[in-house]
């Protein structure tokens, strides 16, 4: 039934009595047609009847009973589908933090980037300080408004693990400071380099850091999946109560993109509900430049490929996770 | 005496960066490419004619009827309704469309892109092959070895659901048509069992040992290219594995094994 017609008609017709479909085609303005298709719909509902007298056939109401039981059962259909829909949704309790960790690499890479933001299953763009695409990346962030980009800090700590505290810490203040300046808006999130997650006073300065700028820190990476390798750094920035995700991963080299899919999915199978994951990716398009500078730039080209698999996508809904950006955590 | 050995990029001209890829391994001091094979109708074939212009290699052609659309007029069974050629399903390796096509509106497609070729290139291709390996086909076959003595130029080795195709390499023998003796395909991702003549790139070892099995000259096809936006688009299959051969390129261990053990010629050495 169309809804509002079908309703006004049965309305009039128990408020006004029998009408014929002249009649009643005039009243509403409509299409003869369009009137009769609603009223054998009615009638089919035993909510309205027809009776003939002459040659003019009447349309009245069939009995009031027949109204509201029609109407009652209705109404438990549509109750029904709410509860299903209230329980799909509380049941939507895992949270999926996917980042693309090399936006502004270089040019290439950023525009892959980009393309897995924004029609496949990164949430979160990682953004590298200066290199050579971050200056293309940072227009392209204005350009779009996106407002899901942390910093990644990997690069500019690599190899560095002798650095002074108050020099590690200026240099994340500075940049931080600086990607506001240029964007006009806060890293939804930063990830620092392995060097620094493995030094707890500079890692806690930070932790502190972040939780007083609302900025979520990411976890340090994990190499095997089997234990935890760096559990004062994560306990400690929990203790900090700084905003981050309950768990991350990473994925061991594999050659089939079935096999990187499947990873992912046994992966996430095994999260506890409530709880969030972070998973990194680093897709990019691969040009001279890129080839020349950068290496893994096959895992870069898998990894956008299975960034913007629709398959892997619904597989990763129906395991109940919602996608998020840091901010959203 | 060394055994000699053809390594073609095929897909040259698929898309700007697919050229620009394989111009990057030319350019590189670990190339190994002798010869390119240069797509007629793909969105980057003009762009590719004019790199064949400037590039010191060997540039064949690679004639399509199984993808984009025809070079020719009149060609109403070699496409589908929206004036595109039908494209096989690889996976069942179903080319059943083939049953539809009329002989002279294959010839007739045939000499346009052959033609294509000469207007835009400028000078004749060094080798003709198909895309999809079309001329394992005897209706596709026996007008392109036509075409291939008729101006005296190399066919790819005709191979079957990356298998080798005896009867249809036999035939283009007999019927005077310069072929190699083997063909070997480097896409990783199709080195199994049911296809025995590809190999994956990434193992040196496997591949030089294939090689040195063969008797007479083998042809190694590399499918290169850098990976962009309409790359996806095109290929669901052969997209980011283009950047393989790029990456063992780089290495530098495959090209320096191929060129210490092999004579690496072209098909104009035939």
């Amino acid at each position: 039934m169309n809804d509002d017609l079908g309703f006004q008609l049965l309305l009039y017709i128990k408020d006004n009595g029998a009408h014929t479909a002249t009649e009643l085609s005039e009243v509403f303005n409509i299409k003869r047609t369009t009137l009769l298709y609603q009223l054998n719909f009615l009638i089919e509902k035993k909510l309205v009847d027809k009776e003939k007298k002459g040659r003019e056939v009447y349309f009245k109401i069939n009995s009031l009973s027949s109204i509201e039981s029609y109407f009652r059962d209705k109404i438990d259909i549509l109750n029904s589908q709410l509860d299903k829909l209230v329980l799909d949704t509380t049941k939507l309790n895992r949270k999926l933090v996917v980042i693309a960790d090399d936006f502004g690499l270089t040019k290439s890479i950023s525009d892959g980037c980009l393309v897995a933001y924004n029609s496949g299953i990164i949430s979160e763009l990682a953004l590298i300080l200066n290199s050579n695409g971050t200056k293309y990346a940072l227009d392209k962030i204005i350009e779009a408004n996106i407002r899901n980009v942390g910093l990644n800090f990997e690069y500019e700590f690599a190899n560095n693990e002798h650095i002074s505290q108050t020099e590690a810490i200026n240099s994340i203040k500075s940049g931080i400071f600086n990607f506001q300046k240029d964007v006009g808006f806060k890293p939804s999130s930063i990830y620092l380099a392995k060097e620094l997650y493995l030094r707890l006073e500079i890692l806690e300065e930070i932790a502190n850091y972040c939780k007083e700028n609302s900025i979520s820190l990411r976890l340090p990476k994990i190499i095997n999946q089997n234990k935890s390798e760096n559990y004062a750094a994560e306990v400690m920035m929990n203790r900090v109560g700084v905003k981050t995700t309950d768990f991350n991963t990473t994925f061991e080299k594999t050659f089939s993109i079935y096999k990187l899919k499947n990873n992912i999915l046994n992966i996430l199978n095994n999260i506890e509900e409530n709880k969030s994951l972070e998973i990194n990716l680093s897709p990019g398009f691969i040009d001279r430049e890129t080839v020349e500078l950068v290496d893994q730039i096959i895992d870069r080209g898998k990894h956008l490929v299975i960034s913007i698999d629709n398959e892997l996508e619904e597989e990763i809904k129906k395991l109940n996770y919602q996608i998020v950006s840091f901010n959203q955590l | 005496m060394k055994k000699k050995v053809i390594v073609t990029a095929s897909d040259f001209g698929l898309t700007k960066p697919v050229n620009e890829g394989i111009k990057w391994i030319i350019h590189n001091p670990n190339n190994i490419l002798t010869e390119l094979s240069l797509v007629v109708n793909a969105p980057g074939s003009e762009h590719a004619a004019e790199m064949a212009k400037t590039l010191n290699v060997n540039v064949g052609t690679c004639f399509n009827l199984t993808r984009f659309k025809p070079i020719s007029d009149q060609v109403a069974t070699l496409t589908k309704e929206n004036g595109e050629f039908y494209k096989p399903d690889l996976g069942k390796w179903d080319f059943s469309f083939i049953e539809k096509f009329k002989e002279e509106e294959i010839k007739r497609e045939l000499e346009a892109q052959y033609k294509w070729f000469l207007e835009k290139v400028n000078k004749k291709p060094t080798s003709i092959r198909f895309r999809k390996n079309e001329n394992g086909d005897p209706k596709i076959l026996k007008p392109v070895a036509e075409i291939a003595k008729r101006e005296d130029i190399a066919m790819a080795t005709p191979v079957w659901i990356w298998r080798e195709n005896f009867s249809a390499h036999n035939f283009a023998k007999e019927k005077g048509v310069k072929l190699t003796d083997h063909v070997i395909i480097t896409s990783p991702g199709w080195a199994h069992e049911n296809h025995s003549i590809a190999v994956d790139i990434t193992k040196t070892d496997k591949l030089v040992e294939t090689i040195n099995q063969n008797n007479g000259i083998s042809e190694v096809v590399i499918i290169a290219g850098f990976l962009d936006k309409e790359l996806l688009e095109i290929t669901k299959t052969l997209n980011w594995q283009r950047l393989i051969p790029i990456e063992v390129i780089k290495n530098g261990e495959l090209s320096s094994r191929l060129k210490d053990e092999f004579e690496l010629i072209s098909f104009s050495d035939l």
